[in-house]
């Protein structure tokens, strides 16, 4: 086989993998990405019933009910509008009233939204960007415990 | 005092490595030998000035001395002396020191065993590499010093995260970093090779085990952390897909990709110009886990330290040596000469498809890590790509790899023989297809995907044995003969054994877990009994207690075997005071057959607790596999041909001679 | 030589400089011996510290420097050029190749193609090797002394960078401060005060350091600043959320601030304690005093006689629950002679490790129940016997200070006049002593018997009447 020859079958295979790649991502793109809202996004109906979401802002001040078994209702607000929540499993460590939380789930046709999966966080100094920046955007104050503090560089 | 020494070491060393970076280059270039050699010195010096500084920054953690603004946001004076000294790693200034510290030990190692390379690739290879010192040496220094001094000093730190106060995360950083950081050294022989205009057969001699060395370290740091999060973080998973676990997955991949093309550089210089261009690559992608981390851009669990300010210059950073050393790759690769011809069924043929397949991969989780952050640019939408955009990308393009895995090692240097390599893996196909059927008639249940994937596992696993069997003719010889001929074996065959058949136990393991898990959610009170994959558990109730630095709460679950009391689990949660914070502790029962992982939930209303109970099939596969191709990869490195001094007695054989 | 020169000398350090000039040699060791400073006063050891710092940049940057300068003073070599590199590859390879043939790994086809291709390439390489060193590298004697040039001058650059870098960023003057050292020093000064005002100074400017309220609040228990000591509590539960240490930790300063007083707010938290962590001993004990002081003294009793039953039985707070069961049941006999304990603080869970070490003088062990998540420390008695002298006086002046409240709003306690009298005298305060008996006639008015008895009291003690 000549030079050509073998650097064209090399190429061939290199473009049919990457082409196959490609229309997988493409394909992989479309369908199982979340966006995130905020519950004001929520109040202004641009999420679709039964769309995947992810839903971030803090957790309501006395919002937080435990049911029997392990079963929790609470609700999320950017401060101007508040979506309540329901999960079935055990909360993350660090889910607590008034911090940031992003739950991901399906908002159901009474505007209940039913999350499936609560994120958590490692650090509490750390307010996912999404939250802090949706927040930000709405004109919430953050209070010190929210944001990181350039310079002190916690872990 | 100690501290300000450390702190005059670290910029002395950046000044070293300045000149380290100049004078070597200069030397090449005017063929100046005694400047050559200056590099080799420097590099030497450098690298213990930053051991000092770090062995300063070190002591300030075990000494507490709070009057180092580092060591105040970090540690504290009740934590125990394990994590104080993690913690010197554990934060940003201080992981940045390491990485620095680790980069110069490279460049040492390269001044010192490296007295067979021709003098001026080795003198620019260290230029290169002091260049990167430079660039996060000066990085270190203005914008995350950890030198930095408070006064008057507060009394007490403010303490360890204390989900990172764990013996498995004290060392996964260093391991990571060893891999990212070693990746340094390919790229910089590349960038060497590129300004020389030429590639000599010691450069992929040379390549191959320090990319080894990085990969091997690579895949025991990205398997710490996955196993630190499996049982720390309390969710029964190991790999979530996260940016941050991303970050050190790409060039996982990309590494492996150079491993073997370099391989074929080696043994018969082919891919010379696409072996560069990966050890570019590869570096490149270490620097972006090092920015993604670092910088917060994206949305991560397991953001710590988290600083855009800082990110933009490390992104700086980025942008400088992988903008620059491809751009050089554009202007000389043309120059490099071509090597020699394959088959595309040979060895090399193999090698080739693994290639890519490794970085068309690669590709999709670059895609996939990179894309929420795109979008936001374009249309402000913030999205996330979760585990499924990657079992619809990354898993498919994994099993064409996995089937032709075994392939490889059989067929010959430039041209194979399919059938003759189908027929020796016979066996194995056979049992893996007894596999399959087992595995599908014993579980009947998940998706059709997971006997399959398990059946290709032990395809994988078998195939490296019996490639092993064959070379030492097994069955075709008598017992002795074929004794003989295994323990003449080389060394990297067996290494190369072990690293593949730690692959398929890894997809044995995955494949099992994801697909057979088993979930139990529920509230319990003392003297509840629930049953979960064969086991019956109680709970006997929770007790509070402390440890030094924490309360918590712990529950008590004796696990039973039928009527046999097997033993009891204590999953906890523990409130932290420094800072505080509450974090939970599973309670595992590790066995082969699985994980039976619990972990104590909220306190009821009524009393009791929320429990959650997993029982993860064959989920240690996972790290075992990741272990058993650590040490495949060890096992490589300690073979006669790959050992790093060994040509020094030809070189001077040779100059007898002439 | 110009070793002073490193750090300008002034003439105030002269004996350290004449000291240093006799001693230190140019080898290191000698500095080494030079940094033990045994008696200079504060400042003169400061200094040598200080010029010690810089004698070691010295010593470094020199070795460095030579270390950078070696390769250019020796004599230049061949150098191995990159074909010659190569041929040692090849043959190597040539040899592995043999090597695998002998072993039996290779048939003879493959050795044959195998040796054939690296012929080939060192044929390449010995022919480039030779082109190589047929045409030397010009190296005129102008040329590479401009090149020496350029490499002193970038090793001189060196240490003129790392100084000037340095002087910026480093603070050659702070030394280090170890936490072990700090301690010590601390505690030799006995300058907890001292301490408390760092870090109270430190608040003023950062109200928001939820460290130092941490480290003070239990630090003002102790030193009776009950009400400092609530604020403290306050504010870390402001800043970094409710637990239960911090709960009880309020609800007790608040109700010790009140002499004993379970306060609304102290409630407030005790509740939300419970909430927390209903087992909590200290939750259940100061709830049980608080249905005490709201007259309901059998509910009290049962509350507390409860919290017994359900005690581990090693639990070290046990004695102080039944002592003070005993007392209330007196109390309902009206027996009054057992009532009259002090309020105290609940010996609590945390206490031993709540505060920094050092401050708190007292190595209390973990406790003998420290799995029953309560390691309480024990009878007072104990605990007083393992407290330093400071904190015994503090804890007797707590204890004289609740009686001396006591009495004032119960007068007639004969036995309790006489013992406050009996205390401030032997604490000293003479004064003090003349008061409560002051005092305690006005309380005891109209019986004589005890009057005698208190001032025969007073005779022994010298206080005059």
């Amino acid at each position: 086989m000549t030079r050509k020859q073998r650097r064209g079958t090399l190429i061939g295979a290199a473009v049919v993998l990457l082409g196959t790649a490609a229309i997988l991502t493409l394909f992989a793109l479309k369908d199982s990405i979340v966006f995130f809202h905020t519950p004001s996004d929520v109040a202004e109906q641009k999420v679709k019933q039964g769309q995947r979401i992810r839903l971030g802002g803090l957790v309501a001040e006395g919002s937080v009910k435990r049911g029997g078994g392990t079963d929790v209702e609470f609700s999320v607000t950017d401060t101007i509008k508040t979506v309540p929540v329901s999960y079935r499993g055990v909360l993350p460590d660090l889910f607590r009233e008034g911090q940031g939380v992003v739950a991901e789930g399906v908002l159901d046709p009474s505007g209940h939204f039913r999350a499936d999966t609560v994120l958590a966080k490692h650090d509490e100094n750390y307010m996912p960007p999404e939250v802090a920046d949706a927040l930000k955007a709405k004109g919430v104050k953050l209070g010190p415990s929210a944001t990181h503090k350039p310079g002190t560089a916690a872990n | 005092m100690i501290v300000e020494f450390g702190h005059f070491a670290l910029i002395l060393a950046i000044a070293v490595a300045l000149f380290q970076m100049v004078v070597p280059a200069v030397g090449a270039w005017r063929r100046d030998v005694r400047m050559m050699e200056a590099g080799g010195t420097a590099a030497v010096s450098q690298f213990f000035l930053i051991l000092i500084a770090f062995t300063a920054l070190t002591h300030a953690y075990i000494v507490s001395d709070f009057s180092v603004a580092n060591v105040y946001a970090n540690s504290h004076s009740t934590k125990p002396l394990i994590y104080r000294v993690s913690g010197v790693w554990g934060n940003h200034e201080g992981s940045m020191l390491l990485w620095v510290l680790i980069l110069a030990l490279f460049g040492a190692a390269v001044a010192v065993f490296g007295r067979n390379l021709p003098d001026s690739l080795r003198a620019n290879v260290l230029s290169v590499q002091a260049s990167i010192g430079v660039a996060f040496g000066v990085f270190i220094l203005f914008t995350s010093n950890p030198f930095d001094r408070l006064s008057p000093a507060p009394f007490d730190g403010r303490g360890l995260n204390p989900i990172l106060q764990d013996p498995a995360l004290a060392f996964h950083p260093p391991f990571l970093y060893a891999g990212y950081v070693g990746f340094s050294m390919a790229f910089s022989f590349a960038i060497a090779a590129l300004i020389e205009g030429r590639t000599d057969a010691a450069w992929a001699r040379w390549v191959r085990p320090w990319t080894l060395a990085a990969w091997m370290f690579l895949t025991l740091g990205i398997a710490m952390g996955s196993w630190w999060a499996y049982y720390e973080l309390g969710w029964g998973g190991w790999w979530f897909w996260d940016p941050v676990e991303n970050a050190s997955f790409m060039p996982w991949l990309a590494g492996t990709a150079l491993l073997h093309s370099a391989l074929v550089m080696e043994k018969r210089e082919s891919l010379k110009v696409w072996t560069i261009l990966l050890s570019i690559l590869t570096f490149s992608l270490s620097l972006m886990g090092t920015f993604l981390v670092r910088s917060g851009v994206l949305t991560s669990v397991h953001a710590f330290a988290v600083d855009p300010e800082r990110g933009v210059v490390i992104l700086a950073i980025m942008i400088l040596f992988v903008g620059g050393g491809l751009a050089l790759f554009a202007m000389r690769a043309s120059e490099l000469a071509q090597g020699g011809i394959f088959a595309p069924i040979s060895r090399e043929g193999s090698l080739v498809l693994n290639n890519i397949l490794l970085t068309v991969s690669c590709a999709t989780v670059l895609v996939g890590t990179l894309y929420p952050l795109a979008l936001e640019a374009i249309t402000g939408e913030k999205i996330s790509v979760g585990a499924p955009f990657f079992n619809m990308t990354f898993v498919p393009l994994m099993i064409p790899l996995l089937i032709a895995l075994p392939f490889g090692p059989f067929l010959a240097w430039k041209r194979g023989d399919l059938p003759g390599a189908a027929q020796r893996l016979a066996v194995s196909a056979g049992v893996a297809l007894l596999v399959l059927v087992a595995t599908a008639a014993y579980v009947q249940r998940g998706p059709w995907l997971a006997p399959l994937a398990i059946a290709l596992g032990v395809f994988v696993m078998l195939g490296a044995v019996s490639e092993v069997l064959y070379r030492a003719k097994f069955g075709q010889v008598d017992r002795a003969e074929f004794q003989r001929r295994l323990l003449n074996l080389p060394r990297a065959q067996f290494g190369t054994m072990l690293a593949h058949f730690g692959v398929g136990m890894m997809v044995v393991g995955i494949a099992a877990t994801s697909a057979y898990r088993q979930e139990l959610i529920l509230a319990v009170k003392p003297g509840d009994r629930f049953e979960l994959a064969g086991y019956t558990m109680e709970y006997k109730g929770a007790i509070a207690g402390k440890g030094p630095n924490y309360e918590e709460q712990t529950g008590e679950i004796a696990v039973f075997s039928g009527a046999h009391q097997i033993t009891t689990l204590f999953p906890s949660k523990r409130l932290y005071d420094a800072p505080p914070q509450p974090t939970t502790e599973s309670g595992i029962l590790a066995s082969w057959r699985g994980d039976l992982y619990t972990v104590l939930g909220d306190a009821q209303s009524g009393g009791g607790f929320a429990i959650r109970v997993y029982f993860n099939p064959l989920v240690r596969f996972i790290w075992i596999g990741a272990l058993v191709m650590f040490i495949g990869g060890g096992i490589s490195l300690s073979d006669r041909r790959l050992r790093v001094g060994a040509p020094v007695k030809a070189r001077r054989r040779q100059s007898a001679a002439a | 030589m110009p070793w002073g020169a490193d750090g300008p000398i002034t003439p105030g350090s002269q004996i350290n400089f004449r000291h240093f000039r006799a001693t230190v040699g140019p080898d290191r060791t000698a500095v080494l011996v030079f940094a033990r400073p045994h008696h200079y006063s504060t400042h003169g050891a400061m200094w040598d510290q200080w010029m010690l710092l810089w004698i070691g940049f010295a010593v470094l940057t020199g070795g460095v420097i030579a270390a950078l300068l070696r390769p250019l003073a020796r004599k230049a070599s061949d150098a191995v050029d990159a074909g010659t590199a190569d041929l040692g590859v090849y043959r190597e390879q040539l040899g592995a190749i043999e090597a695998e043939k002998d072993r039996g790994l290779l048939d003879s086809s493959e050795v044959e193609a195998a040796r054939t291709e690296l012929a080939r390439r060192l044929l390449r390489a010995a022919e480039s090797a030779a082109s190589d060193s047929a045409s030397p590298p010009p190296r005129d004697s102008g040329r590479s002394s401009r090149i020496g040039n350029l490499t002193f001058i970038l090793a001189a650059l060196v240490p003129l960078a790392t100084v000037g870098i340095y002087v910026t960023l480093g603070s050659p003057q702070m030394a280090g401060q170890p936490h072990s050292e700090r301690l010590k020093a601390a505690s030799n000064t006995k300058s907890v005060d001292e301490l408390v005002g760092l870090v109270e100074a430190r608040l003023r400017q950062q109200p928001d350091d939820v460290q130092g309220w941490e480290v003070l609040a239990p630090v003002y228990v102790r030193a009776g600043r009950f009400r400092d000591a609530a604020v403290a509590y306050r504010n870390s539960i402001r800043l970094a959320g409710e637990t239960p240490r911090r709960l009880s930790g309020l609800a007790e300063a608040l109700i010790l601030a009140e002499n004993g007083l379970v306060v609304p707010e102290a409630r407030g938290a005790l509740q939300r304690l419970k909430a927390i962590e209903p087992e909590r001993p200290e939750a259940r004990f100061w709830m049980a005093i608080a249905r005490e002081q709201d007259g309901d003294v059998k509910g009290a009793i049962a509350d507390l006689e409860d919290m017994l039953k359900t005690a581990q039985p090693d639990a070290s707070w046990r004695q102080l629950v039944e002592g003070h069961v005993a007392e209330l049941k007196a109390k309902g006999s009206g027996d009054q002679t057992a009532a009259s304990r002090p309020p105290q603080p609940m010996p609590s869970v945390p206490r031993s490790e709540d505060a920094p070490a050092g401050v708190t003088a007292p190595s209390r062990g973990e406790g003998p129940a420290g799995a029953s998540g309560g390691g309480p420390s024990g009878a007072d008695i104990e605990a007083a016997s393992r407290m330093s002298a400071g904190e015994r006086a503090q804890m007797i002046e707590k204890m004289v200070a609740g009686l001396s409240a006591r009495l004032e709003k119960d007068g007639r306690d004969l036995d309790g006049w006489m013992k406050l009298v009996r205390a401030y005298k032997v604490m000293g305060r003479d004064g003090d002593a003349r008061a409560a008996f002051e005092r305690a006639k006005k309380g005891l008015a109209g019986d004589e018997a005890s009057l005698k008895s208190l001032d025969d009291l007073a005779r022994s003690l010298g206080l005059g009447s």
